[in-house]
């Protein structure tokens, strides 16, 4: 099981890193756009895999439903179009760039493979650890958890940042206002 | 269940009444029909003198039990005139915010620092013509940001408060958008802020990891205790470096005050007050606080790294402000150096040699320093504000230089007589309240035997006098053909008039005081934890 776990993870690790990359390198911004759409479903999966499914469902709500549905529509508005944008890159850098991570992947499953057959043989305490740890995790990363120390430990920063998100909306508002001098 | 008390509340009480003078400022503008701008005025005025009064006078049981019923019986909320020496304490919110005299003494410092640049602004608004409720309801709220980043014992909630307070001064900065200067200042602000507050928080994520605990005073007891463990002491210096840079960008220290001129000169006047007086009065009490609560594993490293800022922001305020033209621009790099003299006593913490009593007058020096420093600076932009609006010519701003203050005695002889009052203070001419904070400064550097800052202190202040005189100087000095211009009153409003008066007044008197304040402060600070 926790072979797999780690399998995955290195997995989920090498699309955000070749995703989040995609995202810079990309020339047209819609693509850009969905690049980090693969980001964030797999940090979500990352999230899951830590045992708090709590986080992945909202990591996938709040960011890929929300989040990047904005951005897409305001990519959409002000029709941003490929031409605008220079080529960062040349296709040989490209290629690059993606055989570079191809490889760095492969090394770290090798690693992974060596390190786990190691592990096998004698069971050594840091590996323990890792196992203790996420085993905590799954417990703290329930909703109801999360909940209650939302509302009962952390009340107060919760609540003052709910009053700094109402200084960005009037904030922005006020700033943005056509004519002010009007309104007086 | 209940997911707080009575006693949380009373410890977050002038916050609160603050946060709610901005949320009815907010309805009333809303659902009203004939709602007029003058009305936001007056309630954040009616909430900012309630709260300074009670910062002052605290409340006792009695009022307690009246305003939150039996809960709150057995508890007193000290002010800084009463009730401090009873080493009250409230912890609220499970440890995230703390009150006791010394958090006390800071938002006293603030609150009343609040009231007075309040009175200053309704009527620079309205000579812009951007006189919307709005900068009242981001005014409050800077304010309670404030309060809950001095009074806060949790990293988190310095975080939070710090962010509170600077939201609303990045829109305030920027507040005349048509400015082009204006809206330089307030990106510049808006981009510093947001990375010293990336410093803030990566430092508090490195403390996290190497003491387990977010509380101060958890890893405080942590190091009084059982110590930080070796293999975590590089985590828990690196830490305590990153979250003091943070907070070091606010106090404007040397390295850290790229952004000072530019925005102190490009945003609104009166909001460059605000910037100056209240946010590096709240800012010096947090430092001084992470020092004696954090401090003391760092040992010798942080000291000399202190001394170091403090005499080079010192000599680079001084020594920028000398060429100055610009008066704005001046007293920003004379904030530097005034950051330098502050920041003077953040070694007495850490110093091995001393007693409890040395950081309790440290402690209260520091507070008189930084409180005489943000009067002097609402007093001197308060008057630059008004100046700027006599001056002003073809409906753009222009800021004064020293050309324009020449003669101003004759024009405009209340302006002159203040402003040259405020930078008199700045330079410690004797009757002035900047005076006595050096005096008490210097006195705490010689007990305790920081000779070396001392002489820096000394000498800058010597070179300080320089710049600050000539600006008595172009005021006073009889230029025959300044002759042209007509006399003007100073301030056209009642509530500038109160604000400018009664600073003056604070300013020249306060020394009379000052032992009393700074046996006050003392008392704060003994009460520490």
């Amino acid at each position: 099981m926790e072979n797999i776990k780690e399998i995955l993870f290195f997995l989920f690790a090498f699309i955000m890193t070749g995703s989040s990359v995609g995202v810079i390198m990309h020339k047209n911004p819609v693509k850009s756009a969905l690049f980090l759409v693969v980001f964030f479903v797999s940090l979500a999966s990352m999230f899951g895999l830590l045992g708090s499914e709590f986080l992945a469902v909202l990591q996938v709500l709040v960011y890929v439903g929300a989040i990047m549905v904005l951005f897409l529509f305001v990519i959409m508005l002000i029709a941003v179009r490929d031409e605008n944008f220079e080529n960062i890159g040349s296709r040989f850098g490209k290629t690059m760039v993606v055989s570079l991570l191809i490889t760095a992947f492969l090394i770290q499953m090798t690693a992974l493979v060596s390190v786990h057959f190691k592990n096998k043989i004698d069971t050594s305490a840091g590996y323990e650890r890792t196992i203790d740890a996420s085993a905590n995790i799954k417990i703290t990363g329930h909703a109801e958890n999360i909940s209650f120390q939302l509302f009962e430990k952390y009340l107060l920063p919760f609540e003052v940042i709910s009053l700094v998100l109402l200084v960005g909306v009037i904030g922005a508002v006020v700033i943005a206002k056509k004519n002010r001098r009007k309104l007086e | 269940m209940s997911f707080f008390q009575v006693t949380d509340i009373i410890a977050i009480f002038p916050h609160l009444i603050l946060v709610s003078g901005a949320l009815i400022i907010l309805i009333l503008q809303i659902s009203l029909p004939r709602y007029r701008t003058e009305s936001a005025f007056i309630i954040s005025i009616i909430a900012v003198t309630i709260s300074t009064l009670i910062s002052i006078f605290g409340l006792s049981s009695e009022a307690l039990v009246s305003i939150f019923g039996q809960g709150a019986s057995g508890l007193t909320y000290s002010g800084f005139l009463i009730g401090f020496d009873k080493l009250s304490k409230i912890s609220a919110f499970s440890g995230h915010t703390i009150w006791n005299a010394y958090s006390g003494l800071y938002v006293f410092g603030i609150l009343s620092c609040l009231l007075l640049t309040l009175l200053f602004t309704p009527k620079i608004l309205k000579d812009i013509n951007l006189n919307l409720s709005e900068a009242y309801q981001m005014i409050l709220y800077t304010g309670a940001g404030l309060l809950f980043f001095v009074t806060a014992n949790n990293l988190i909630m310095i975080f939070i408060g710090l962010e509170l307070a600077s939201l609303p001064l990045f829109v305030l900065a920027a507040w005349d958008r048509k400015n082009k200067s204006a809206n330089e200042a307030g990106m510049k602000y808006f981009l510093l802020g947001v990375f010293s507050v990336a410093f803030l928080l990566l430092g508090s994520a490195l403390l996290y990891g190497a003491s387990g605990s977010m509380n101060l005073l958890d890893i405080n007891g942590l190091i009084e205790g059982t110590g930080i463990s070796t293999d975590m002491k590089r985590l828990y210096s690196a830490g305590l470096i990153l979250v003091l840079v943070g907070i070091g960008f606010k106090v404007a220290l040397f390295p850290f005050h790229g952004w000072v001129a530019d925005v102190y000169e490009g945003s609104l006047t009166i909001v460059t007050a605000f910037m100056a007086g209240l946010v590096k009065i709240a800012s010096v009490s947090v430092f001084y606080k992470l020092m004696i609560l954090l401090g003391k594993p760092m040992g010798e490293p942080i000291m000399l790294t202190i001394i170091i800022l403090s005499v080079l922001s010192m000599f680079y305020g001084n020594f920028t402000a000398l060429v100055q033209t610009n008066i704005k621009r001046m007293f920003a790099f004379s904030s530097i150096s005034h950051a330098g003299y502050m920041a003077a006593l953040f070694v007495i913490p850490n110093t091995s040699r001393t007693g409890y009593l040395i950081h309790a007058e440290a402690s209260g020096s520091l507070f008189f320093y930084a409180w005489g420093y943000a009067l002097g600076s609402i007093l001197v932009f308060g008057v630059i504000a008004y100046l700027e609006n006599i001056t002003k010519k073809n409906n753009d701003r222009v800021q004064i230089t020293f050309e324009d203050l020449k003669g101003l005695s004759k024009r405009n002889p209340i302006s002159a007589f203040l402003l040259s009052m405020g930078s008199l203070s700045f330079a410690g001419i004797p009757p002035l309240v900047g005076f006595y904070g050096k005096f008490y400064l210097l006195r705490v550097l010689f007990k305790e035997n920081e000779i070396f800052l001392a002489l820096m202190v000394t000498i800058n202040s010597l070179i300080g006098v320089y710049y600050y005189a000539r600006v008595v100087f172009n005021c006073y000095w009889d230029f025959e053909d300044e002759k042209s211009e007509e006399k003007s009153f100073a301030f056209k409003s009642v509530s500038a008039w109160i604000s400018g008066i009664s600073l003056g007044i604070l300013i020249l008197i306060i020394g009379i005081f000052s032992d009393f304040i700074v046996e006050r402060a003392m008392f704060a600070s003994l009460n520490f934890r």
